[in-house]
């Protein structure tokens, strides 16, 4: 079953599918264009949309920078143009950093965000255990 | 054993009734049937007359040689060359096979009373046989057999009988309870016998007849199951016309043998099918799927007989485009179930989650209601400090629990609605009893005010039960009932 990932490359198609995206959780993946979550893609399809951006691109540098990515992979979730945070417990709440453990990890993580925008919340705890959650430390830069 | 002949009179009753329709063999059953009865009737008064003649007659009747005569001389003359230009009801070899089918229905019977003849003389002899083998014609060349032999290692019957079967004869013979006959009445047995044996070689020459011309009569039908089983079907129906009339069901059963216990599981034993089990496109079918096979067969072999029975299709291509239709359907059952896909999941929190009710759910929801006495330390008497746990307002309230005056003296568990309603079943057995619950309380009690109360039992009568419980709405009464004026 090959279902492959949207790949999006221009910053207007990344607002166009921001915009577009009614009532479903936007996963907006940030990385290389090989990436290992198009199966789960198609389990979440009913309440989520799963895209890929490609960070390479010189027109999605404008949103690297605006979102911070700086490790990849990471991923932003939207829900109906809302930029929607989850506390996992690390330090930056406005994304999920890293890979996931599981492809079950990934479809709590969406379904908490799904729950949560659906009561009109902006931030979600995460429903992982820790042990799940891809650590790492935040480094500042010229602060 | 009269249960044994009465299943047999039974099954003949079965027979008649499905040809009870047929106009023209109505009077043919009759007389059969008459001719049963007699049988059966004089069968029983001949135990002491011992004539097999008075018995059986058909042999001698001159509506069988006839017919016997002109099969024999049909069968030699080889298959005929049809006219199809002739109306069928006026070509008399049409009216051959009809009769051939009666007849072949008049043998069947006529072997059955013989057998009970046979049975009948037999039993002073081997009384469990008839047990062990139902099969007429198989108990006739058994019998024969035997003869007057006690010892039955010295008879061979190998080849008359399964294996297993000859096996519990044996055994069975060795203890068994009967004679051996007398001379007279061993002659008349084996006179019985060769008599049916030679009804049955009859009846095996008109089926062949029968099946030979089977092509010409029911082309249709022939292409579905086959000549041979065709020519069964209809020689078991009574005719043509017969097997038409009968639903699919009873020809789906035509010809089934009884079970055969002698002790064997029935779970292994081949479920109602009859001749149709012979046919190749059963044959032909992988196990799992006979029972449908059979059952689609036997409906569209009906449909099949209902056209030859009005002659509606002298071609056979009905039957044609019928056994092709059968392939066709079991070929569909053979095919896999199409792949699975996988579903995505469901939306979170779209589907609202399914109450249930009933009496089982009422009846876990009681164990976590809130009980009576944790109605009455809820609630407080106005003006009146309540007690608690802990003494002067510290700890746990306890409400109208234990307070004086309050008519109980001592709360004990509430019934439930569901036991009330119960117990309420059963109450008139139990007017004779007094309200203690059990036989440690007491009558007396210690309340801090005024030292010892008595339970007072008249006033549980006036008194509404505890606070707790409602005042308009009885919790056991329901409506009373209403007589329709």
């Amino acid at each position: 079953m090959s279902y492959v990932l949207r790949t999006l490359r221009k910053k207007r198609e990344v607002d166009t599918i921001i915009r577009d995206t009614i009532d479903k959780v936007l996963v907006l993946r940030f990385g290389r264009s090989s990436d290992p979550l198009c199966k789960s893609a198609r389990e979440v399809s009913k309440f989520a949309n799963v895209v890929l951006v490609d960070i390479d691109s010189d027109e999605i540098q404008v949103y690297a920078s605006y979102f911070d990515i700086t490790f990849i992979p990471s991923t932003v979730f939207f829900f109906n143009a809302h930029h929607m945070k989850m506390d996992s417990g690390t330090a930056d709440h406005t994304k999920w950093v890293g890979a996931f453990h599981k492809k079950q990890d990934f479809i709590d993580v969406v379904e908490a965000i799904y729950r949560g925008a659906m009561k009109g919340k902006l931030i979600v705890s995460c429903p992982l255990p820790s042990e799940r959650i891809p650590k790492y430390q935040l480094l500042y830069r010229d602060v | 054993m009269a249960t044994l002949a009465d299943s047999f009179l039974a099954d003949l009753d079965e027979l008649s009734d499905n040809e009870a329709d047929v106009i023209e063999e109505e009077d043919v059953d009759a007389g059969n049937m008459e001719e049963d009865v007699d049988g059966e009737m004089a069968d029983i008064e001949n135990l002491n007359y011992d004539d097999l003649d008075s018995v059986s007659k058909l042999q001698k009747t001159q509506r069988y040689v006839d017919i016997m005569q002109k099969v024999e001389d049909a069968l030699q003359k080889g298959s005929d060359i049809s006219n199809l230009g002739m109306v069928l009801e006026d070509d008399p070899e049409y009216q051959l096979i009809v009769d051939c089918n009666a007849l072949s229905v008049d043998i069947e019977n006529e072997i059955i009373i013989i057998h009970n003849f046979i049975r009948d003389k037999y039993r002073l002899k081997f009384p469990e046989l008839e047990s062990l083998v139902h099969h007429p014609i198989d108990y006739a060349r058994v019998v024969k057999k035997i003869g007057n032999e006690m010892d039955l290692t010295l008879v061979d019957l190998e080849g008359l009988l399964p294996s297993a079967i000859i096996m519990v004869v044996s055994v069975t013979a060795s203890t068994t309870s009967g004679k051996p006959l007398p001379e007279e009445i061993l002659d008349k047995t084996i006179d019985a016998c060769d008599r049916a044996l030679t009804l049955d070689a009859a009846k095996k020459k008109v089926l062949d007849f029968v099946e030979s011309r089977m092509g010409y009569i029911a082309p249709n039908l022939s292409t579905i199951v086959g000549s041979a089983v065709a020519a069964k079907l209809m020689g078991t129906a009574g005719g043509l016309a017969a097997l038409a009339k009968m639903p699919a069901c009873n020809v789906q059963l035509l010809g089934a043998k009884k079970k055969n216990l002698a002790g064997f599981s029935t779970a292994t034993s081949q479920f109602r099918v009859g001749y149709i089990e012979q046919t190749e496109i059963f044959q032909s079918t992988p196990p799992s799927l006979r029972m449908r096979a059979c059952r689609l067969l036997a409906s569209k072999s009906t449909l099949a007989a209902r056209v030859d029975s009005t002659r509606g299709d002298p071609s056979g291509n009905n039957g044609r485009a019928l056994r092709e239709e059968i392939r066709k359907k079991i070929e569909k059952w053979q095919e896999p179930p199409p792949a699975k896909q996988p579903k995505p999941l469901p939306v979170p929190d779209s589907e609202p989650k399914k109450k249930r009710g009933g009496r089982r759910l009422r009846k876990m929801k009681e164990r976590y209601a809130i009980t009576d006495m944790r109605k009455l330390a809820n609630r407080m008497q106005f003006g009146v400090p309540e007690e608690s746990s802990l003494g002067d307002g510290l700890g746990e309230g306890y409400g109208m629990l234990g307070q004086a005056g309050s008519g109980k003296l001592r709360v004990s568990v509430g019934q439930s609605k569901l036991a009330a309603k119960v117990a309420k079943k059963f109450k008139e057995k139990q007017y004779g009893s007094s309200g203690a619950s059990s036989g440690l309380t007491s009558s007396l009690a210690f309340t801090p005010v005024q030292g010892i109360e008595l339970s007072n039992p008249q006033a549980h009568a006036h008194q509404l039960g505890s606070g707790t419980q409602s005042t308009y709405f009885s919790e056991t009464g329901t409506f009373s009932k209403i007589k329709r004026t």
